[in-house]
């Protein structure tokens, strides 16, 4: 996964250093790509939770806060992970690792940036002073074309779990069989922790998903795009939409 | 004595990962095979059991009716008056179509454009090639608009409304114009919500239209969201396209 880091302010090059360090360390910690790392290996029991530092801890706790809150959509035991175990955080992990980043630049005075990790993208501040982040949302099912443009302020976040090849499935924790509504899914909300969680439940949900998104997290905001090429949003959404006409 | 509430989540988590794999495990003694799908959760092993978020919904009343229907693609409808124009030489007669069938029945028809965006006084990527550098660049936009049928169809000037389709939350109705062959103008006169103020977004979804906006608002996207085909298909998302003309600038 590739990560773009976009500062409009002037920092010292510490912060990038020490945020690509942060991010490696993730790396280590919590990728299912790495046989060796500990969440491969609680994976495969080779490790308790008891032998789990409190960082991993805390991580693993709030995955489960959002199993109860999602009524099971999110689920990090629902499916294997590419290693083969059924432990798999990384929906959670990309949001909550790339608000730390975000956080280490904050430190080093960073107040106008946009971080993109894999399409989950936090930012803090405006592009240009008076001008917001213009967020694309890829099209479910034209890879040329962009389903919605969002201008975007302040602190914001933004992830979209969406299925982009025929025939990929996302398989309901709940259920165990693929789901079939949404060709895509897009969350916004304030902290990419959350949001990028709510995505991936939120497509598992179906249009149900935001229905609930929207009694349960009136702060966040989504839209969903059906595999024919319909598009729901939550009533908030609209306001964010940059106007064709004016643009 | 006061109970950590991380350790009682930790403590679910743990439950439900023993309930977890002694399912795994019964199932591989049962089939001799793993299972092709991962099994639910054990019942009572994954907390107090709710009602999905529809049900729940439905329960608690309207208080919050359905959502609005923001924008209709054009690739379908596009394709369906052509077909639709080939076969009669009047008024549209769409039958009961259902918007689902609109859309399915057609091939696309696309305008595309590639985003671009300005670059920054600093930026770069942690695990691949980076980003840096200054002034700004843009890459370049194209669109195509291809036709699905082999013969070439006139559609007449006028506007059309298309029959009331059904959808989840209710009909949903369009409406074209037409001048020289082409759609200049989609609206969608009803939505499936009662919610006016949601519903009164106008959905011009044109292809020719939807080509300069996406042209315009292109110019000035300074990311883009949307998950990759697979890890190693990082390639195919729109963020790399940028990144490239970034890098070639």
């Amino acid at each position: 996964m590739t990560v773009s880091i976009d500062i409009r302010d002037d920092l010292p090059d510490e912060a990038l250093e020490a945020t690509v360090a942060w991010l490696h360390a993730v790396d280590a910690t919590y990728s299912t790509y790495r046989p060796d790392s500990p969440i491969s290996r609680l994976g495969r029991g080779e490790l308790s939770l008891d032998d789990l530092d409190a960082e991993v801890l805390g991580v693993l706790s709030l995955c489960e806060d959002l199993y109860e809150d999602t009524h099971g959509a999110f689920d990090i035991l629902a499916v294997p992970a590419p290693n083969g175990a059924h432990l798999d955080p990384s929906g959670l992990v990309k949001g909550w690792s790339i608000e730390r980043a975000v956080e280490i630049l904050e430190s080093f005075g960073a107040r106008n940036l946009c971080i993109n990790a894999g399409g989950d993208i936090a930012m803090r501040g405006e592009t240009a002073p008076g001008e917001p982040w213009r967020i694309g949302v890829r099209h479910p099912s034209d890879e040329r074309a962009l389903a919605k443009v969002l201008d975007l302020r302040g602190r914001t976040a933004v992830a979209t779990s969406a299925t982009y090849e025929r025939g990929a499935h996302i398989i309901d924790p709940r259920t165990g069989l693929p789901t079939t509504d949404l060709a895509s899914v897009t969350v916004v909300g304030t902290d990419l922790t959350y949001v990028d969680a709510y995505a991936t439940a939120l497509f598992v949900m179906g249009l149900d998903g935001l229905t609930w998104l929207m009694n349960e997290h009136p702060e966040c905001q989504g839209f969903a795009v059906t595999h024919e090429d319909l598009t729901y949003a939550t009533p908030g959404l609209i306001d964010l939409v940059v106007d064709p006409a004016v643009a | 004595m006061t109970i950590d509430p991380r350790d009682e989540r930790l403590a679910r988590l743990h439950a439900r990962t023993v309930a977890h794999r002694d399912e795994l495990a019964h199932n591989l003694l049962a089939d001799g095979a793993p299972p092709t799908t991962p099994p639910r959760a054990a019942p009572g092993a994954s907390g107090p059991s709710s009602p999905r978020p529809g049900r729940r919904h439905a329960a608690k009343g309207s208080r919050r009716t359905a959502l609005a229907v923001s924008a209709i693609s054009a690739v379908g409808l596009t394709g369906w008056f052509h077909q639709t124009a080939a076969s009669s030489t009047t008024a549209l007669d769409t039958g009961s179509a259902d918007v689902a069938d609109l859309a399915a029945a057609v091939p696309s028809t696309t305008s595309t454009t590639t985003p671009s965006t300005t670059t920054t006084s600093r930026s770069s990527s942690s695990s691949s090639s980076g980003t840096s550098s200054s002034g700004s660049a843009r890459s370049s936009t194209t669109s195509t608009t291809t036709t699905n049928t082999g013969t070439s169809v006139s559609m007449a000037d006028g506007t059309y409304t298309g029959t009331s389709a059904s959808t989840r939350y209710g009909p949903v109705q369009v409406q074209i114009t037409v001048a020289d062959n082409t759609i200049t103008d989609v609206e969608v006169v009803e939505y499936p919500t009662d919610d006016r103020k949601s519903a009164s977004i106008n959905a011009r979804a044109v292809p020719t239209l939807v080509q300069e906006t996406l042209t315009a608002q292109s110019a000035t996207v300074r990311s883009v969201s949307g998950a990759t085909y697979t890890v190693s298909g990082y390639k195919k998302s729109l963020q790399s396209a940028i990144d490239a003309a970034v890098a070639a600038a």
